[in-house]
């Protein structure tokens, strides 16, 4: 089978008429290895990851094995961006992105525990969906750092994400009639680039005709919390995959994580995650008069060989909050996709993925429509 | 001191008299309780009581299950004639004209109350360390605290004072103190042990319940055996069941089980490393007896909402009047707690119950796979008295079993670096305290 990207650690046909998807490498599928991007960490799983277990209940066939960055670190994958081949997919879910990317299956999962799904999404030109922290349980899949690990759903389209979401997620949250979207284009400015800010508020101009939407500012944790975020997946791995990993030949970034990680004594540890919890209601007082919150999500991909910068998807991430990664056109100089971030509140994630489809809607096809360069 | 197995046998056959046996407790007490702080008044009956035992035996009576054993009761359990102070300035002078019924039980099986062990004001703090007595130094480590908040009786029992002690649990109080002291320690089904003299006869936000703490495993289905058992007086205990729970905690079966082990429910819990590798290395250890271990766990992301709605319902309960009444007599933790209890809504109670509710349902669909969830009891060894304290998020991993109200055990599987005692936490079925008595007996025999 044609795999021109890399996208596949191993994959079969798919059965007709099923929903086929495809798995990144961490996450455990009865039949397949678990290589975890390297190749002294096979382990060889009988039983289904929760979720594959749960997507097979809802009828959907799991493929094949996309490949991952090793361990779900930073360190690159051999995947190369469909978008432009010497470009970056991202990661870590490089795979699972470049796999939907160049139309192998609708949909894939990945896992994000920074940046790890809704990046390569957004380099790859496809939608990356993180739900709400915790609402898919984590059983059968590697662990990086518990408190923020995220299992999350790369998709084709909004419609295809929320088939995928309606068989791992109880939905119910209400969803109001007009929602009220609020839009931060200052959001961490050190890290986007005016090209990109500029790309999303070309987005955002159109949907003010035809939604109800406000400008906002963002309270100061938002932005300080990439530190902590960084900080505390570090710490966690370090005491979720020390005892693992310590022992293997990890390449550079993991090697790094772990050392940075366990440099983090236990009362440093507690005193993030005390912060964390200290500015939660500061997080929720975002949604007070807004009902989900847009904000710049990516820099264009960058060369092979790096994975890029997760920071404008760790703040989400480590409040647990769910949030999308919507394709919204090229980056002029170099044709490459751009996404915008949509953030609901904590637990509604059926209000996000309509949001999601609302503002898919209203954004004209030709915007989202990204051509392939090579 | 021998196990309170060991001294009812030998009390029983009368190779050693109740008298001697309590004199020899009183002597550790005496050497060891100055610097401790354990047990917080001393019965004067003690003497009196044992020679009544001793009495009784000489008399041809047939020796009964804990005859002559020395016991502590923590200071929120109410002992007929002995000061009862709950830890609290406001309750200081109280002398109840009743025992409790699990105290009532003890004694009616011939154990000797030597006295009340130290609590934390109500039994609200991790830390045991009230305005009346101060504060219990850990046995195993003298900067350190003992836990709560049934940190007199686990103390007391380290320090060898008794063997055994009567605890509360809530939401890990008889557990984590274990841990912390390195005992054994088990919170039963609510009902299991009926509560009583209490003010709400029908708690059914989070129960408070009464349980044993011990060395070991056999002592704890010892107690359990005698603590059992219905009572008018308690309308929500359980009937009686047809389950020999000292035979249970010997540890004789051989059935293969199916183990589920969490580090961290989740995510949920910040674990230290030590505390992840010694509690996943005891969980795996069960394999050795043909039994299936696997990493497992269900969604408990919304357990922090849970017990915020449910326990700020058993604040105000209890402590509004007290805290509209005499503030400042309260300690600032017990301020702090009820105030903001007080701030929640009836709304926010109910949700919380009803995602209490759809929690059971994923906890229960885990346990109809595997039969026991085994989990580290607390996220950290412990923490220094004078020094910063952990976050609540680490006391989340007994809380998450005790909202649900299954029977859990804590019992010691190794050490840290620094020497600090890990507690391992086993969790049955619904009812199902023997089956966690079991696992523990097993537990300890491969570890012997």
């Amino acid at each position: 089978m044609k795999d021109p990207f890399q996208a596949w650690v191993v994959r079969r046909d798919s059965e007709p008429g099923a929903l086929a998807f495809g798995v990144k490498d961490v996450i455990d599928v009865s039949g397949f290895p678990t290589a975890h991007g390297v190749d002294y960490a096979t382990t060889y799983p009988h039983v289904d990851a929760w979720c594959v277990s749960a997507l097979r209940t809802a009828g959907m066939v799991p493929i094949g094995k996309t490949h991952t960055t090793p361990f779900a670190l930073r360190d690159p994958a051999v995947t190369r961006n469909p978008r432009d081949p010497s470009r970056s997919p991202g990661g870590s879910s490089a795979g699972s992105a470049a796999a939907v990317a160049a139309g192998d299956v609708p949909f894939a999962l990945g896992t994000q525990t920074g940046g790890s799904v809704l990046r390569p999404a957004a380099y790859c030109g496809v939608l990356g969906y993180k739900p709400t922290w915790g609402r898919i349980p984590t059983v059968g899949v590697a662990p990086s750092a518990p408190s923020l690990d995220t299992i999350g759903i790369i998709a084709a389209d909004v419609g295809v994400a929320r088939r995928a979401a309606e068989a791992l997620i109880a939905l119910d949250d209400a969803v109001p009639a007009s929602p009220r979207l609020g839009v931060a284009l200052d959001y961490l400015a050190d890290f986007i680039e005016p090209a990109t800010r500029a790309v999303v508020e070309r987005a955002v101009a159109m949907l003010r005709g035809v939604m109800d939407v406000v400008d906002v500012r963002l309270p100061a944790c938002v932005e300080e919390s990439v530190t902590y975020g960084a900080q505390l997946h570090a710490a966690e791995t370090w005491i979720a995959c020390g005892a693992w990993l310590r022992d293997l030949p990890v390449p550079a970034c993991v090697e790094e994580v772990l050392d940075q990680g366990r440099a983090i004594d236990t009362e440093s540890y507690h005193a993030i995650r005390r912060w964390r919890e200290l500015h939660r209601p500061t997080v929720t007082a975002i949604f007070e008069r807004i009902d989900a919150l847009i904000v710049p999500a990516n820099n264009v991909a960058p060369e092979f060989g790096s994975t890029g910068d997760p920071a404008p998807f760790v703040p989400w991430t480590f409040f647990g909050l769910p949030a999308i990664s919507l394709p919204i056109g090229a980056e002029p100089n170099t044709g490459l996709p751009l996404a915008m971030q949509i953030v609901a509140p904590y637990g509604a994630d059926g209000l996000l993925l309509d949001v999601a489809a609302s503002i898919e809607r209203a954004l004209p096809k030709g915007v989202l429509a990204i051509t392939q360069r090579r | 001191m021998h196990s309170a197995a060991e001294i009812a046998a030998a009390v029983g056959r009368r190779e050693v008299s109740a008298l001697e046996v309590t004199r020899a407790s009183l002597a550790r007490i005496v050497d060891r309780n100055p610097e401790i702080n354990a047990i917080c008044t001393l019965n004067p009956r003690t003497e009196e009581d044992a020679r009544e035992c001793d009495r009784r035996l000489a008399g041809g009576a047939a020796p009964r299950a804990l005859e002559g054993v020395p016991f502590v009761a923590k200071d929120v359990l109410h002992t007929a004639g002995l000061r009862t102070t709950f830890g609290s300035k406001l309750r200081e002078d109280f002398v109840p004209d009743e025992d409790a019924i699990c105290v009532e039980r003890m004694r009616a099986a011939g154990a000797i109350l030597v006295g009340k062990a130290n609590t934390p004001e109500f039994a609200h703090d991790t830390d045991t360390s009230n305005a009346i007595f101060g504060a219990t130094k850990n046995p195993r480590a003298r900067d350190y605290s003992a836990g709560g908040s049934s940190g007199g009786c686990a103390a007391a029992i380290a320090a060898g004072m008794v063997p055994i002690g009567l605890g509360t649990d809530l939401g890990g109080s008889i557990r984590t103190p274990a841990s912390f002291c390195g005992i054994t320690g088990l919170r039963p089904a609510p009902g299991r042990v009926p509560i009583y003299p209490a003010e709400f006869a029908w708690d059914t936000l989070v129960a408070h319940v009464h349980g044993p703490m011990a060395a070991d495993t056999a002592d704890l289905g010892l107690m359990l055996a005698v603590l059992a058992g219905p009572d008018d007086r308690d309308p929500t205990s359980l009937p009686r069941e047809q389950i020999d729970y000292a035979a249970a905690s010997r540890g004789e079966s051989a059935v293969k089980r199916r183990v589920a082990y969490t580090p961290d429910l989740g995510g949920i819990v910040p674990v230290e490393p030590e505390v992840a590798a010694l509690t996943r290395a005891a969980a795996y250890r069960f394999e050795r007896l043909g039994w299936t271990v696997e990493d497992s766990c269900f969604d408990a992301s919304d357990l922090a909402e849970i017990v915020a709605g449910t326990r700020g319902y058993a604040m105000i309960a209890r402590y509004a009047d007290y805290f509209e009444r005499s503030k400042t007599l309260l300690t600032p933790p017990m301020q702090r707690q009820i105030g903001n209890a007080m701030g929640l809504d009836v709304k926010t109670v109910v949700n919380a119950e009803r995602l209490r509710t759809r929690y059971w349902h994923r906890f229960r669909g885990l346990l109809e796979r595997y039969d026991y969830l085994v989990l580290p009891v607390c996220g950290v060894a412990g923490f220094r008295r004078d020094g910063e304290r952990p976050p609540y998020e680490v006391y989340l991993s007994t809380y998450a079993i005790s909202v649900v109200g299954l029977p859990a055990i804590s019992i010691p599987c190794g050490e840290t670096s620094s020497g600090l005692p890990v507690g391992l936490q086993i969790v049955g079925r619904r009812l199902r305290e023997d089956r966690v008595l079991e696992a523990a007996a097993l537990y300890e025999k491969m570890s012997r």
